[in-house]
């Protein structure tokens, strides 16, 4: 199909740049319903009558899907365009619940992982990345800010998502207040129908963005943008490195790992949000003075703070520069994971406080990254870079319920925990940042061996940005 | 639509078409339920401290 080509989607002269922020996060928001699969957990565990365990899998099938095509996928990301691959993850993503809700349908398991873990976790990985090195062209005076503004489309689609898919499914099963009470689960037959409408509203959503996402004329820079005042600093290169290259830098394995340290950190609290809230405030009479409907409060709290800070920290690190940010990121949450273990549980306010900002730091992390990359290897095939940076969250994805988990099996059992139980955990966490920092502060711009030649960039370059 | 500030487009300097319309619904797209999400959220947040 000619017009999803790179140069079909070639923006005209005077083109308005900021038509490409809603194109993306059109795109974002979308596949950001990928952390709000806790509405219907419950509901397909009781329609399959199988363990949390097997409902579980979806999720991880998704989440490893999304790294290794983000990984596999990003030179034929970069290659084809922003439109070519925002298509084929609307695609992906749509057939993805299709496929899901024919297994919900059919009572077949394994239909759904194919469904919305394999071929929707493909969508994952692509969708993620297609708009980031886009935005970047469009706006090189403040790439942070951009990048920001989509990947704050991940987190806020949950925020979505999760009220949306509940009234769908009370409409669904006709649920009635007086009748259905707050136990309330929803039959398997209306998360099917739930499937079947997200697949068909995200795709068409998804194809906004494919009709709107544009790519800058060869030479397009904003009207009075220095680009020698962006470039003052040593950390940000004038040169262009490849996707293989990268991945020889030493500074790309310290990126690695100082995202994979600070998301496994990060993990350790969004995954056990409410029942540690409702731990640390366990009175000695072993009730809580948090109950679930608070708790659920919490980590709305929470996901509120992953999505601005998504947006706020990664438009700070336009001004302040993107190790520095880093350097906050991990440094100043590794000290408010310290008070949180110590004096967490004496304070409701200083606790949720330091937990949103440490959830913060999370997001700014994933928001910043597209940006440093940039930075340190230039725009030639950072998308390509990007996409093999979110294997170090999959790594995390993994890393981070195992440690926390294993922990806290070790303290004792869920409900009857107090906040001293969360020391060796939180504790545990401190030492992860304080190790991402040590790697952070070792990054170095890449050395010139690794830099394209002048020549191969003239002919690699494709038409449009 | 009336031109606004000039930026380089390539090699020349063109004004930018605003495209107010087009501008005003893809925000309105993603604003929207993005704030519906955030105010939902936030209710249920208000029970935290009370």
């Amino acid at each position: 199909m000619n017009w999803l080509d790179r140069s079909r989607s070639l923006a005209p002269p005077g083109f308005n740049r900021w038509l490409i922020p809603p194109a993306a996060l059109a795109v974002h928001l979308c596949i950001g319903q990928a952390y709000a699969t806790s509405v219907y957990k419950s509901a397909l565990i009781g329609h399959f009558e199988v363990s949390q365990t097997a409902i579980g899998v979806i999720f991880s099938i998704a989440i490893v899907m999304l790294g290794l095509s983000a990984a596999f996928m990003g030179t034929w990301v970069e290659r084809s365009g922003p439109r070519k691959s925002m298509f084929v993850a609307a695609t992906f993503w749509g057939a993805g619940f299709l496929v899901g809700a024919a297994g919900i349908f059919t009572g077949q398991l394994w239909l759904l992982y194919l469904g919305y873990g394999f071929i929707g976790g493909i969508g994952l990985g692509i969708g993620y990345i297609s708009p980031v090195s886009t935005l970047m062209k469009w706006f090189p005076d403040r790439p942070g800010m951009a990048t920001g503004m989509a990947i704050m489309g991940f987190g806020g689609g949950a925020l979505i998502a999760s009220p949306m898919s509940t009234a769908l499914l009370k409409a669904f099963d006709g649920f009635d207040p007086l009748t259905d009470g707050a136990d309330w689960i929803a039959s398997g037959a209306s998360v099917g129908k739930l499937f079947l409408t997200l697949g068909v509203v995200y795709f068409l959503v998804m194809m906004y963005g494919v009709a709107n996402i544009r790519v800058p004329a060869p030479g397009w820079k904003p009207r009075g943008w220095d680009e020698t005042k962006t470039r003052s600093s040593a950390m940000v290169t004038t040169a262009h490195v490849s996707a293989a290259n990268a991945i020889k830098t030493r500074s790309f394995w310290l990126l690695w790992a100082a995202l994979f340290l600070n998301v496994t950190a990060g993990i350790g609290i969004l995954e056990q949000a409410s029942p540690m809230i409702q731990d640390f405030f366990r009175g000695a009479d072993g009730n809580s003075a948090v109950n679930a409907a608070v708790a659920a409060g919490f980590v709305g709290m929470l996901s509120i703070g992953n999505m601005a800070g998504r947006f706020v920290w990664s438009s700070t690190s336009d001004v302040i520069g993107r190790k520095r940010i880093y350097m906050v990121y991990l440094g100043i949450g590794a000290l408010f994971y310290v008070v949180l273990a110590f004096l967490g549980g004496g304070s409701m306010l200083l606790f949720v406080a330091m937990a949103v900002v440490i959830i913060s730091f999370y997001g700014g992390s994933f928001a910043t990254a597209p940006a440093y990359l940039k930075d340190l290897f230039g725009t030639f095939q950072v998308g390509a870079i990007h996409g093999r940076l979110l294997t170090a969250w999959s790594a995390a994805g993994i890393a981070g319920p195992l440690i926390v988990n294993g922990l806290l099996d070790a303290q004792g059992k869920p409900g009857t925990m107090v906040a001293g139980n969360y020391l060796p955990v939180l504790l545990t966490m401190v030492v992860l940042l304080v190790i991402g920092f040590v790697a952070t502060t070792m990054i170095r711009p890449v050395d010139a061996r690794f830099h394209e030649p002048e020549e191969e960039l003239a002919s690699a370059t494709p038409k449009g940005h | 639509m009336r031109a606004q500030q000039p930026e380089s487009g390539g090699t020349t300097d063109v004004p930018v078409n605003p495209a107010v319309g087009r501008l005003v619904f893809g925000w309105l797209l993603v604003g929207a339920p993005l704030a519906y999400g955030v105010i939902t959220t936030l209710s249920r947040v208000g029970q935290l401290f009370q």
